[in-house]
């Protein structure tokens, strides 16, 4: 198949399976300080990095769920607010998830440099 | 009651009812208010209808946002799948084969064809059981560590203890036509003795009848042997269909029977006159035993044939 026929679909799931490691990665590391889903976003956002709240908000419930991080209601602006921090587990896995990645951005800069 | 509401409650409705419902909820609520607030702030003014349908719109329709809260989003995923389908299978096919076994004893042990034909329906009716029980019990296994479905997907197994590369396997759509074309075939014959006739046999009987001729006793060893032949070769196909790897012991047990039907073919030939009746037909069945001789001989030669290949197949 020639790179013009292949459907756009192929190159959007495969984008998508890429991204879906690194968003956890990109959110595990923002909530080192407590933030709510909001501010979280517009973090990620500054730099660079999209992530929309149908995917952001169940991400996190996922997280919680699996004793990487707590939440809180709080208030803000006179309005509840959902707040998120990492536990020291998730400060942990963060840790370790930090150094598999760079182990993999130094295999991956490698391999593509060679090929 | 505003068209948010409406959005939050269709949400709701969608989400599995969990203690954090309420949480997701209002999280969502307080996150699409950010939204409108924020949009309004830029604005200088109150969101109109189309804006604010169009902001909700772009978080999505409620049934994909709540899926995105479950933890599990498919019914049977890909590390259960290929346990699920032949699990399916063989079961489908047990249960089935039960079935039309338990009505062609009933048939034979009654003297009334009709238990094989209620067995049949039975059998069609089964099938659409057997898919729900097994469907259910590996969607359970997908949800549930301890399940059965989960244990069987996860048992132990032994490279060591795989068949050897040149067994070629027989697909599994053939070895059940074989065992249920052989069943079939056994209850034919099986009814034939018993003269009650189910109708294929009525068939025969009745062009027979017709005809004024009769079987001699002539037939009764080659009758035997081959209502012994066809049960093993039916129980074969049946470890063939659970076992598709087990095809040369289905393709030895293909040649024996053909072998030895071929043997009671040769004596009921020998044993003298085959129809009670008109010369003419006593030919007619003479040269059709001969014809089925060659057949039989021409399976034989089959059978090795298929045996020797996979033996230099094993060993090249």
């Amino acid at each position: 198949m020639t790179p013009s026929t292949l459907p756009e679909s192929i190159f959007e799931n495969l984008r998508l399976e890429l991204r879906r490691g690194c968003l956890t990665l990109a959110v595990l590391s923002q909530l080192r300080v407590e933030r709510y889903g909001y501010t979280l976003r517009k973090a990620l956002e500054a730099a660079g990095l999209d992530i929309d709240e149908g995917t952001l908000y169940p991400l996190l419930r996922r997280l919680e769920t699996q004793g990487l991080l707590q939440s809180r209601w709080g208030e803000e602006n006179k309005r509840r607010k959902r707040f998120y921090k990492l536990l020291p587990a998730g400060e942990d896995v963060y840790e370790k998830l930090t150094v598999e990645m760079a182990r993999i951005n130094a295999s991956l800069d490698r391999i593509v440099a060679e090929a | 009651m505003t068209m948010l509401d409406r959005y939050l409650h269709a949400v709701r409705v969608e989400l599995p009812k969990r203690p954090q419902t309420d949480d997701i909820v209002a999280e969502i609520a307080e996150s699409l208010h950010s939204q409108i607030e924020e949009r309004e702030r830029s604005l200088g003014r109150p969101l109109t209808d189309d804006e604010e349908a169009a902001l909700i719109k772009a978080y999505g329709r409620p049934q994909v946002v709540a899926a995105r809260y479950g933890p599990v989003q498919f019914l049977i995923g890909p590390d259960l799948f290929p346990f699920y389908w032949t699990t399916l299978r063989s079961v489908l096919v047990l249960v089935v084969a039960a079935i039309l076994l338990a009505g062609a004893a009933a048939s034979i042990a009654t003297r009334n064809g009709t238990h094989f034909f209620n067995a049949l329906n039975a059998a069609f009716n089964s099938i659409v059981w057997v898919c729900a029980i097994v469907t259910i019990a590996f969607a359970a296994g997908e949800r549930f560590p301890q399940s059965l479905a989960r244990r069987i997907a996860e048992r132990d197994w032994d490279p060591r203890s795989l068949p050897p590369a040149g067994a070629i396997a027989a697909p599994r759509s053939s070895s059940l036509a074989e065992f249920v074309a052989n069943i079939l075939m056994l209850l034919v014959l099986l009814d034939a003795r018993g003269a009650h006739y189910i109708p294929p046999d009525a068939v025969v009987a009745n062009m027979l009848a017709a005809m004024h001729v009769a079987l001699t006793q002539a037939w009764l060893p080659a009758y035997y042997v081959t209502i012994g032949a066809t049960a093993l070769l039916a129980l074969s196909a049946m470890a063939l269909f659970l076992r598709p790897s087990l095809s040369a012991v289905h393709e030895s047990v293909r040649g024996i029977t053909s072998a030895a039907i071929g043997a009671s073919l040769v004596l009921t030939l020998q044993a003298g006159r085959l129809i009670a009746g008109p010369d003419l037909w006593n030919t007619a069945a003479v040269i059709s035993l001969v014809a089925a001789l060659l057949i039989l001989l021409l399976q034989i030669f089959i059978s090795v044939r298929a045996l020797l290949r996979a033996r230099t197949a094993v060993q090249p």
